[in-house]
């Protein structure tokens, strides 16, 4: 579905990622582990195309994207729910989603089915953005990128910020879109709750791959030291 | 006002009354702005009073005053048996051209203007005459060369038509080279004329014109280059003066880049012989920021107290006029005190020649056949280089330190357009 | 800022509710609509039943009421603060000079002069919008004072003395300024109505949501540089229309005065004083910006001071533009402009 292969990002002369590669196959669900400042989300907005690698190539489903624009690979069927949501305060949650079905690339989710599917969103969905709880705005968010039609889904710090209720709530959908037969590809800090819902794990250490691994061949222990590094500095 | 009945006009009606297809029009011609009440005659005057141009004008408001104290405009005007009240209205451009249109178009549309005059360079003249040209006012203006006047205003200036409601006195290039010449012909130089000329209608003019001027009388021509008013960097053109050895200078500037250029020159060390300016050191006020550096210039004047000229409404001759502000004013006497008072003898004079002041057409006929005698001169507008412009002959004056009362004044040195006027002083180099 | 909520266009929302088809659309919104069109036929009669000393007032008020909702389409919905509008006042202003030189009648050459622009203002964009926020703004300005000083260079566009317009001899000086006047008035409707019209479809949205997070517009699908592209070139054509109308009135154009910086100052003056990516606010805020000039003229230079003391008082007392702060917690809405289609219909 989508193969990373030896991918460098910069921000001007800071060097966020050093030739990284990763694959995913179609029906998967992979977890980017990893501390604050590994890149995990520099990886996601290199592949969604927010920030174009210095080197390195991206592939999916065939085809190189690596100098994509982000609303063409939208089309091709990657979308992205973004840390912190990213919702456009300015606009009411319904238009939040109407904006992700732009150009979709499936008709797989009609708003009918979204609103089934997140009946959180539906109840909010003449309100302002800016005027809903976190919860709600991770519902839009999920809903705005599904309205997409996307294959494959990359999901930023999802439960960052909600409240212990709610994050049960956002992985039960999560359990769901594995059921519907998406391509997940998961940035999280809870590290037990990503090993839980994924079968692939990849570990970023300063930038670099320390670990790829299915989650059911990987000790907790491995992926816990791939996550601090052998010296282990960070607390 | 309703005009003559033009095919346009008809089809017009046509589709104005389709953009009211809910019939709100019952009536089908277009209404004007009203018309006026009263038996007044309105004259607009626009000058550029406030603003970079405001040395033109300093004068204005002095010379309107005095022109509403003359028995001719108290009295009111005799036109066609019946007596009208004469309202002078005074509007200021700020310097700006498109002021100048909207106060043109105000003088038009709310003041009810019968003639608009005015006064004073390109940006003030053309913009108001052009206003006036389109909406059939009557309008003279002054103090700007003819050519920038005329062809500027020209859809194709190659193929230029007379204008049907505008009208000018003032004098244009030829009239520049017959003053400059005769004083560059009695300083014994290497007959080559440094130019500087803006890129603007003025300085575009001259410079069409001046070659062919200079090649006739044996003098050689170095173009500074067309330069951006404002500009305050002179020094590429200041060498290229020096490396070509100029000893003539000439040009016509906005006044404070002259002052510019011709500091840097000085710092510079390009001392030409002679220098003939035009457009700039006509007023003793642009004098006073160059200071010693303006003395022995020379430049063109087409008014002054030595004019042996009387007006003609009440006969006051240029001398007492120029006076009469001095001592009003506490400055010095400028030219346009005499262009900006003959515009509203043109006026009495076209309108005492028609029936009815409110016949615009025949008052800009009037004005086309004007040829009178007052405090400008003769001004014969049926003589003129194209019709509806009289032209003056300007005499040859040099800045020289005053009597005391001024620091420097004009005077008289070459009088080979206007034998009239009697010359004051010898001609001195500006730089020995 | 108010663009989300249409007040009167918005059900208050529960899932049941929203089976019923969202609307987008109200009686308010109709009653205005209809007032409009009344409004727009009244004010095309006003050369034939108040003549020209109404019409001259009316064709300024026309003319900021087309720059401001232009200059709002691109602040307001796209999110593109721009200080060089001028660059396409004066291309609008010497494409219609160019035109009437020509020999065409400078009244229909006016929709080539605003195209002109418009063409202008394509391969602009692709250098100006590799920026944004202020560099965004300094770009649009250095462009438009490059433009002035081009024109002030070529003798044959009358240098810095300006130009008159040809070819308008020919015309009754009645029927020049009636056409004058119904061309404004249809510039006014036209930007208006056509930055409405853009609002509601699915332009607007994407616009709305460029504005309020182009990374994540983007990374929703958005195309966020097309999007940007055609704000800004329709802004420049329809601005274009504007210099041409402006020339056509005044008969005489000078590049450092149309060229100037004080245009764009004026169009964000009443944009934010109105209320930005609203339809009304900038309307609102010609009449208001319009009303100022003409009460303030009177006191020279005071007159600039006066008008920026109104609009700090303004943004500080109703940082949203006073339409904004009226509309918003009464729930008006004349122009709604929200998006919200039933899912379940």
């Amino acid at each position: 579905m989508i193969e990373v292969d030896a991918l460098d990002v910069h921000y001007g002369d800071f060097q966020a990622l050093f030739g990284v590669s990763l694959s995913l196959a179609r029906g998967r669900a992979l977890a980017l582990a990893g501390a604050n400042g590994a890149g995990k989300t520099t990886l996601l907005r290199a592949l969604m195309g927010a920030h174009l690698p210095s080197a390195g190539t991206v592939r999916y489903e065939g085809a190189d994207v690596t100098a994509l624009p982000p609303h063409d690979r939208v089309r091709r069927g990657i979308a992205m729910v973004p840390e912190g949501r990213r919702l456009f305060p300015s606009l009411t949650a319904e238009e939040n989603i109407k904006v992700g079905a732009v150009r979709a690339a499936s008709p797989d989710w009609p708003l009918a089915r979204i609103y089934d599917f997140l009946p959180l969103a539906a109840t909010v969905r003449d309100r302002r953005a800016s005027a809903l709880s976190g919860g709600e705005r991770q519902a839009v968010a999920i809903a705005r990128a599904l309205a997409s039609g996307p294959r494959l889904l990359l999901l930023d710090e999802i439960s960052l910020g909600l409240a212990p209720g709610v994050v049960e709530q956002v992985y039960e959908v999560v359990r769901g879109l594995r059921e519907s037969g998406a391509t997940l590809l998961i940035v999280e800090q809870d590290l037990d709750r990503a090993l839980g819902a994924c079968d692939d794990v990849v570990c970023l250490l300063e930038g670099r791959v320390a670990l790829t691994s299915e989650t059911a061949a990987a000790s907790r222990e491995d992926v816990v030291a791939a996550y601090f590094g052998t010296e282990g500095p960070h607390s | 006002m309703n005009g003559p009945s033009l095919p346009r006009r008809t089809l017009l009606k046509g589709v104005g009354l389709g953009a009211l297809a809910a019939g709100t029009a019952a009536c089908g011609s277009i209404k004007g702005s009203g018309d006026k009440a009263g038996d007044k005659i309105v004259i607009g005057f626009v000058s550029p009073q406030t603003g970079p141009l405001a040395g033109f004008a300093s004068g204005d408001r002095f010379v309107v005053d005095r022109v509403r104290g003359t028995a001719a405009y108290t009295g009111g005007f005799a036109v066609g048996g019946k007596t009208y009240d004469v309202e002078i209205v005074v509007k200021d451009t700020q310097s700006d051209p498109s002021r100048a249109s909207q106060v043109a178009r105000e003088l038009i549309l709310r003041d009810h203007a019968d003639i608009i005059l005015t006064s004073s360079t390109p940006e003030t003249t053309n913009p108001v005459a052009t206003v006036c040209e389109a909406q059939g006012i009557p309008c003279v203006s002054t103090v700007v060369p003819w050519e920038a006047w005329y062809f500027s205003r020209q859809a194709d200036p190659k193929n230029p038509k007379p204008f049907t409601y505008t009208t000018m006195f003032f004098f244009g290039v030829d009239q520049f080279g017959g003053c400059f010449v005769p004083m560059w012909e009695r300083v014994s130089t290497n007959k080559t004329v440094a130019g500087m000329f803006p890129n603007d209608a003025d300085g575009n003019a001259f410079r069409d014109a001046y070659p062919a001027i200079l090649k006739k009388s044996g003098y050689k021509w170095v173009d500074g280059g067309a330069y951006t008013d404002g500009t305050t960097a002179f020094s590429s053109m200041i060498s290229k003066f020096k490396s070509e050895e100029c000893e003539i200078f000439t040009n016509a500037p906005l006044p404070p880049d002259f002052n510019t250029m011709w500091r840097q020159a000085a710092q510079q060390g390009f001392r030409p012989k002679l220098a003939t300016v035009a457009k700039v050191l006509l007023f003793p006020a642009d004098t006073v920021a160059l200071g010693p550096l303006v003395k022995n210039i020379a430049t063109d004047s087409w008014w002054g107290p030595y004019m042996p000229n009387t007006s003609s409404l009440d006969g006051e001759s240029a001398k007492q006029l120029a006076e009469a502000y001095q001592s009003a004013s506490g400055k010095q006497w400028l030219q346009t005190l005499g262009s900006v008072y003959s515009l509203f003898e043109i006026a009495q004079k076209a309108f005492t020649s028609v029936d009815t002041p409110r016949d615009r057409r025949a008052v800009a006929t009037a004005l086309q056949k004007l040829n009178y005698s007052g405090i400008s001169g003769v001004l014969d507008f049926t003589r003129g280089p194209v019709p509806g412009v009289a032209i003056q002959q300007p005499v040859g004056v040099q800045w020289k330190e005053g009597d005391g009362r001024f620091p420097y004044e004009m005077v008289v040195v070459d009088n080979s357009l206007n034998p009239a006027v009697k010359i004051g002083a010898d001609l001195t180099p500006t730089n020995p | 800022m108010t663009a989300g909520t249409g007040g009167g266009a918005v059900t208050a929302g529960t899932a049941a509710e929203g089976r019923f088809a969202v609307r987008r659309w109200s009686r308010t919104a109709s009653v205005a609509a209809a007032g409009s069109v009344v409004a727009v036929a009244a004010l095309a009669g006003v050369p034939y039943y108040a003549g020209t000393s109404a019409e001259q007032p009316l064709v300024t008020l026309f003319c900021l009421v087309a720059l401001a909702s232009l200059w709002n389409l691109m602040a307001g919905f796209a999110g593109l603060t721009s200080f060089g509008q001028q660059a396409y006042l004066g291309a609008g202003a010497y494409a219609l000079y160019a035109a009437a030189s020509m020999g065409l009648d400078p009244f229909a050459a006016i929709p080539l002069a605003a195209a002109a622009a418009g063409v202008l203002s394509l391969p602009v964009s692709f250098a100006v919008l590799r920026l944004s926020g202020g560099h965004f703004a300094v770009a649009t300005w250095v462009l438009a004072e490059i433009l002035r000083l081009a024109v002030t260079l070529a003798p044959s566009a009358g240098g810095n003395t300006g130009v008159s317009l040809p070819g308008v001899s020919g015309y009754d000086a009645l029927l020049r300024q009636a056409l004058t006047y119904w061309w404004a008035l249809a510039v006014a409707v036209c930007s208006v109505a056509g930055v409405y019209a853009l609002a509601r479809s699915r332009f607007g949205l994407d616009a709305r949501a460029v504005h309020s997070d182009p990374v994540a517009a983007a990374s929703a699908g958005v195309a966020v540089g097309r999007t940007r592209r055609w704000a800004y070139c329709l802004s420049a054509f329809g601005t274009g229309a504007v210099g041409a109308v402006l020339f056509a009135n005044t008969l005489y154009t000078q590049p450092g005065s149309v060229f100037g910086v004080q245009h764009s100052v004026a169009m964000m003056f009443m944009v934010v004083i109105g209320g930005i990516g609203t339809i009304e606010g900038p309307i609102l805020g010609a009449l208001v910006f319009f009303a100022l000039q003409q009460a303030l003229s009177g006191y020279g230079p005071w007159y600039l001071v006066l008008l920026g003391a109104a609009g700090i008082a303004i943004t500080l007392f109703a940082p949203r533009g006073l339409w904004g702060s009226l509309a918003a917690p009464r729930g008006w809405s004349l122009f709604p402009i929200g998006h919200h289609i039933s899912g379940t219909s």
